[in-house]
């Protein structure tokens, strides 16, 4: 078996990704290769679905953002009121940034540097002294990813025209994002809270991995606990094992979850506070949703869940993973406002917000240096990093396998799924040892 | 309103002492200089131009957070900060203003360099426009407002888990 190093050129056979990802262990190459990385962005990021935006980002027609999906700018527009387009950021003509903006709002899409002028779909409208062109303007188009589909607002975009349906690619875990939209009364998000990204240098697959990892939380947030009275007391901070009662979850297709829910046992206890302090808001879910689901949902709380390969439903936040090389990467995230609630709700979101995520944050600045140091600590020649833990314990409820919270289910289910994406298998193979 | 020669000598030694104690991570005593309706500010970019909060920030506290964040970093367990970033600020620019009696409005520009030695151990510069909204009181100045205006505000930006 060869490991690459940062060094490897293309020229070299591709990785042996069947004898990198074992059922129980990973190799440290996995997150310092180039080569791997590059095979990534082309196996995962432009062959698969990535998540670009959510709807309520670009509410009008001309409405858009930028991203970026494998190192390749694109621009996500709003053309009509049901279809949005995501184009490469690049002029056809000689390459220019198009859109140099994060966001905005345009009529139509004009190159700065010679004038050329594209309609919202993409379509080369305008050149200045149009005499001098004499090619076909219909094959000077800007580049469209030829998939785009959405499920309750939130886009995906794939350069793969025969990629699987969005659907197939989000199976069961289409639930984590329903949990997400019905903590509003209208089942709708509203994500105009703005954007903080977080520059980490580590690689982005540590991200996903540490995310739903529920097994970290005693030892890199002790300072947390300590400092802050709060709901992950009785949810992830339990000294004795068997006190833990919040679980992992694999959905399958590389989709994984840590659910608290199972130690709340009362309306917003997850939001830390309890249901007098937004009347209004638990009386229109009650009205939503009956007496009670509606308590239900506001019982169990917003999901905990990674879905693969680059969204992330954080509790009251939604996040994207950025990769930037085998060795940096950006987590994205925005508050999960939502529709049709009180002023105070949202607020009260956006400051929960910038206390758990970001470079200043009481939870994410001590992720980042943790997985800084394994990142250093990996160097060049990586070693073998252990995911055993839980495996014998581990059952499946309901087509989705569950364990323990401080169980590394979650992460098994997210690199074999990776395994099979990086070696071409049709479908994701079963976690081991299903009950 | 202008300020006298000796009230500008008089915050511009209260600032350095602020910036040093910052440098060298000295949470309580940082903290004992900050009133008790205090707000602490660093916004992104797009939300620099909107009143403080309408968007996410990369910090926004109220006194009782800033008080959390002084007693995380006190517990000596917050790995991103185990240990303190070595740092170093130069504030230059002072451009001092009373706005009432007891109050001052205080614009500066800050250079920041930063140490990140718990992980990367790349050395982090941090440019700023710095404002200052200063009370005085019997036993002398405290902030009541620091919002910091990061030049690389809507940048991605690495930890910033240290008072800046």
């Amino acid at each position: 078996m060869s490991f690459h190093g940062k060094t490897a050129s293309s020229s070299e056979p591709r990785p042996d990704y069947a004898a990198l990802i074992q059922e129980d262990r990973i190799h440290g190459s996995l997150y310092t290769s180039e080569a791997i990385f590059n095979d990534e962005m082309q196996r995962i990021f432009r062959e698969g679905w990535v998540y670009v935006a959510h709807e309520s980002e670009i509410p009008k027609r001309g409405d858009f953002v930028r991203r970026r999906i494998a190192g390749d700018p694109v621009i996500v527009i709003r053309a009509e009121d049901e279809q949005i387009n995501v184009f490469v950021n690049r002029c056809a003509h000689r390459g220019n940034l198009l859109c140099a903006e994060d966001r905005g709002s345009a009529r139509a899409i004009v190159c700065k540097y010679h004038g050329w002028a594209y309609d919202l779909d993409g379509k080369l409208v305008d050149v200045p002294y149009p005499a001098g062109l004499t090619g076909d303007r219909k094959a000077l188009g800007l580049t469209k990813l030829p998939r785009v589909e959405n499920y309750r607002g939130f886009y995906f975009a794939s350069f793969n025209d025969n990629v699987i349906p969005l659907m197939d690619h989000l199976g069961k875990s289409a639930a984590l994002i329903d949990r997400a939209c019905e903590m509003s009364p209208t089942g709708k998000l509203k994500l105009d809270g703005g954007w903080v990204q977080h520059r980490f240098k580590s690689n982005w697959k540590m991200l996903p991995e540490n995310d739903v990892d529920g097994y970290h939380v005693n030892f890199v947030h002790p300072s947390f606990a300590q400092a802050i009275r709060s709901n992950y007391d009785a949810a992830a901070f339990k000294n004795d094992e068997e006190d833990l009662v919040s679980e992992a979850r694999y959905w399958g297709m590389g989709h994984t979850e840590i659910d608290f829910s199972k130690a709340y046992t009362s309306v917003l206890e997850w939001f830390g506070c309890d249901e007098t302090r937004y009347p209004e808001y638990v009386a229109n879910m009650v009205k939503a949703y009956g007496e009670e689901l509606g308590r239900k949902k506001l019982t169990m709380g917003p999901p905990h869940a990674c879905i693969f390969p680059n969204l992330f439903l954080a509790e009251g936040n939604i996040g994207m993973f950025e990769p930037v090389s085998p060795t940096e990467c950006i987590h994205w995230h925005t508050p999960l406002l939502l529709e049709g609630v009180e002023k105070g709700v949202n607020d009260r979101l956006k400051r929960q917000s910038e206390g758990a995520l970001g470079p200043a944050a009481f939870l994410l600045a001590d992720d980042a240096v943790i997985a800084e140091r394994t990142q250093e600590a990996l160097g060049q020649s990586g070693g073998w990093l252990d995911l055993s833990r839980g495996i014998d314990r581990e059952h499946e409820e309901d087509g989705v396998m569950v364990g323990h919270l401080t169980d590394e289910l979650t992460n098994r289910g997210f690199w074999h799924h990776y395994r099979d994406v990086m070696t071409g298998g049709p479908q994701p193979a079963r976690l081991v040892r299903a009950a | 309103m202008n300020v006298s020669v000796e009230e500008r000598l008089e915050i511009e030694e209260f600032l350095a002492l602020e910036a040093r104690l910052a440098d060298e991570s000295r949470y309580s005593e940082w903290e004992a200089l900050v009133d008790d309706d205090m707000i602490y500010w660093v916004p992104t970019a797009e939300g620099a131009v909107l009143p403080p909060g309408d968007k996410i920030s990369i910090i926004f506290d109220n006194r009782s957070r800033v008080a959390t964040r002084m007693r995380q970093l006190n517990t000596g367990k917050r790995h991103s900060q185990v240990p303190a970033s070595p740092m170093v600020r130069t504030q230059t620019n002072f451009q001092i203003e009373a706005t009432g009696a007891d109050t001052y409005t205080i614009f500066c520009t800050q250079i920041l360099y930063e140490y990140r030695i718990q992980s990367t151990r790349e050395t982090v510069t941090w440019p700023a426009r710095v404002e200052y909204r200063l009370r005085r009181h019997p036993d002398g100045l405290k902030i009541y407002f620091k919002g910091v205006y990061l030049v690389s505000a809507s940048d991605a930006l690495p930890g910033l888990p240290f008072i800046i």
